[in-house]
């Protein structure tokens, strides 16, 4: 682009402050929804997909709430007390059809050293366990030695390594990776470690935690094997269960995330075809307004292309500014809405690794941009091909 | 230089009717040539001056500069040609808004070449008697002073040819006589100028005269011309 080019490209940024800066604002907005929503997809894939492969069960065994929803109660953030028979696990062991089974327990401090709200801990059978294990396994390969826990992302540990609940110090041997959800504000422990926390909750005169009963039943089962058939099975035994498969065990948390999504998509998209729109309209009025002006710089020896590179160039430079603006908003957004998303939507939500981040930001700096200059392409190979003699009668 | 146009025809269609603006037009101009062209108003002047300007190609015959077509050079090499060789003064024209008297006069010496010959621009000024107002917007100016900006501006690239329409359609007397004198020295300096006007005044300055009348250009060997 010619110097000149340039500079006329600039100075006309100015002519019209307002609306140059209203079309930056608009452009901004666009880019800010349209990075916010390539970031929140993005997330809650790869958190449903780290939710997926962690709580990689075929099903889940949990007591039965009137209303309870078909998806893994952590999610929810509101721990039922509600416990299942004690025996449940070993006869869900022998169902034929079932290959493995582990139960888990779920329970919550009533606030502990670490955190200023309560603290979900999840009790695991590291014998038995092939969900939350092999997750902790990237982290920590050593034994689960009594009186350790494992702590989820989002736990602050202070320097002594330790972590007190019910007045009773556990030792922190490991912190988990972040999954975008619930469980980055969990601690894990094994059976070990569990039967002393109950011991420390009884002494506390806190009773809320059935000594032995499970919270919950995972299970995979045989390739071969009929779901209802194993289902109707349990069903049968126990009264106040609930059976869910795993196809089922995300449906409302899928729900809400696909809501939230589309809102958002809808949002991005409507800034983006207002902010096309407000272009497009802008620069069509300015350069009707400035034909007699373009007309000028023909005669002097602006070549077409010129002329296009001047419309094209105020356009790029609004929608630039904007982009770049949008753009860091769009992450301030997406960053601080984080943990409102986990919290109170309840859905996972895991930034995708750096790479794609960046190529997303990549993305979404140029599309606005090329959308915004393509807005005005037309205006300006019509003015390319301004006929002067007849620009230059016109009265301004 | 030679300007040649030979049979130069322009046509525009109005309410589905096709007409020649300009009809058949032949028109020459050399060197140090003063060419006035007369002619009431929507006789065709100002189409004929666009086409020789290679700012609207006619719908039939040709214009050549030293030669060479002008309609033939692509969009490039017609600009910096126009640019560079031609210095044009519409009737209507137009400052940009957003640049000084100066900054104007500076934007068409400097589309093509990166220095500027400042002191060539205050010279214009000052003989255009405009060198009060080098650091005004365009909007502060009156169409007086406008015009003589753009006279400037036209000037800046010592063209070979310089095609005026109406220069001095917004100034007095006084002023009208400093323009004309100015393109009557730089005829003698070997400038071809052709003004198309309805001040007479500019006639004492001019070696050829054309008449203008219904799209057709008519050399004056008359009441106006000296030749």
């Amino acid at each position: 682009m010619n110097h000149i080019v340039l500079k006329i490209v600039y100075a006309n940024f100015w002519r019209h402050p307002f609306r140059n800066i209203g079309l930056v604002f608009l452009t901004a907005i666009a880019s800010a929804t349209l990075l916010s929503g390539a970031l929140f997809s993005e997330s809650l894939d790869a958190g449903f997909e780290q939710l997926s492969s962690r709580m990689g069960a075929d099903l889940i065994v949990v007591p039965f709430e009137s209303d309870a929803k078909d998806q893994p109660i952590l999610l929810q953030g509101e721990l039922s007390h509600r416990t299942l028979p004690r025996e449940i696990l070993e006869f869900t062991r022998n169902i034929p059809g079932i290959k493995i089974a582990s139960s888990q327990y779920y329970f919550s401090s009533l606030g502990s050293s670490c955190c200023d709200k309560k603290v979900i801990i999840i009790g695991f059978d590291s014998k038995t366990d092939f969900t939350i294990k092999p997750w902790i396994r990237r982290n920590y390969k050593k034994d689960f030695p009594i009186g350790s826990v494992i702590v989820g992302s989002d736990i602050q540990v202070d320097e002594t390594g330790k972590i007190k609940f019910f007045d009773k110090e556990f030792v922190v041997v490991a912190s988990l990776e972040r999954m975008g959800n619930k469980l980055d504000q969990a601690v894990f422990a094994d059976a070990g470690t569990i039967e002393i926390l109950q011991k420390a909750a009884k002494e506390k005169g806190l009773n809320f935690i059935s000594e032995g009963k499970p919270s919950a039943i995972l299970a995979n089962i045989e390739k071969d094997a009929d779901f209802e058939k194993i289902s109707q099975t349990l069903y049968e035994k126990f009264d106040n269960i609930h059976v869910i498969p795993r196809k089922n065990l995300f449906d409302s948390v899928i729900a809400t995330a696909r809501l939230s999504k589309i809102v958002i998509w809808i949002i991005a998209i409507f800034f983006l075809i207002v902010s096309i729109a407000a272009v497009s309209v802008s620069f069509s009025l300015s350069a009707n307004e400035r034909k007699r002006e373009f007309a000028t710089l023909r005669v002097i020896g602006f070549t077409q292309k010129k002329l296009e590179q001047i419309v094209l160039g105020e356009s790029l430079l609004v929608s630039g500014i904007g982009t770049i603006i949008g753009t860091l908003f769009g992450i301030f957004i997406t960053l601080s809405f984080r943990i409102f998303v986990i919290d109170r939507l309840s859905v996972p939500f895991l930034l995708p690794n750096a790479v794609v981040v960046l190529l997303t930001i990549v993305a979404t700096l140029f599309v606005p941009s090329i959308i915004g200059t393509g807005a005005a392409y037309r205006i300006a190979k019509k003015i390319g091909k301004i006929d002067v003699y007849s620009a230059l009668k016109e009265e301004t | 230089m030679i300007l040649n146009g030979n049979n130069i025809t322009k046509e525009y269609t109005r309410r589905g009717e096709t007409f020649p603006a300009v009809n058949k037009a032949d028109f020459f101009a050399w060197s140090g040539d003063y060419t006035v062209i007369f002619g009431e108003s929507g006789s065709g002047k100002s189409t004929l001056l666009n086409a020789l300007a290679g700012i609207s190609a006619p719908t039939s015959g040709s214009i050549e500069i030293d030669g060479q077509p002008l309609y033939s050079l692509d969009d490039e090499s017609l600009s910096k040609l126009r640019n560079e060789r031609i210095g044009y003064i519409p009737q209507n024209t137009a400052c940009l808004p957003v640049f000084t008297v100066t900054e104007n006069i500076e934007l068409a010496a400097s589309l093509y070449k990166r220095r500027v010959d400042k002191d060539q621009v205050k010279s214009l000024l000052k003989k255009l008697g405009i060198e009060h107002l080098a650091d005004e917007y365009p909007a502060n100016l009156s169409g007086g002073e406008l015009r003589r900006v753009s006279i400037a501006r036209a000037l800046v690239n010592n063209p070979d040819l310089i095609i005026a329409d109406e220069p001095t359609s917004n100034l007095d007397e006084d002023n009208s006589r400093k323009v004309f004198s100015l393109f009557g020295r730089l005829a003698k300096a070997g400038v071809a100028i052709v003004v198309a006007t309805h001040d007479r005044t500019a006639f004492g300055y001019s070696n050829r005269v054309y008449h203008m009348k219904l799209g057709s250009l008519i050399p004056d060997i008359g009441e106006y011309g000296n030749l």
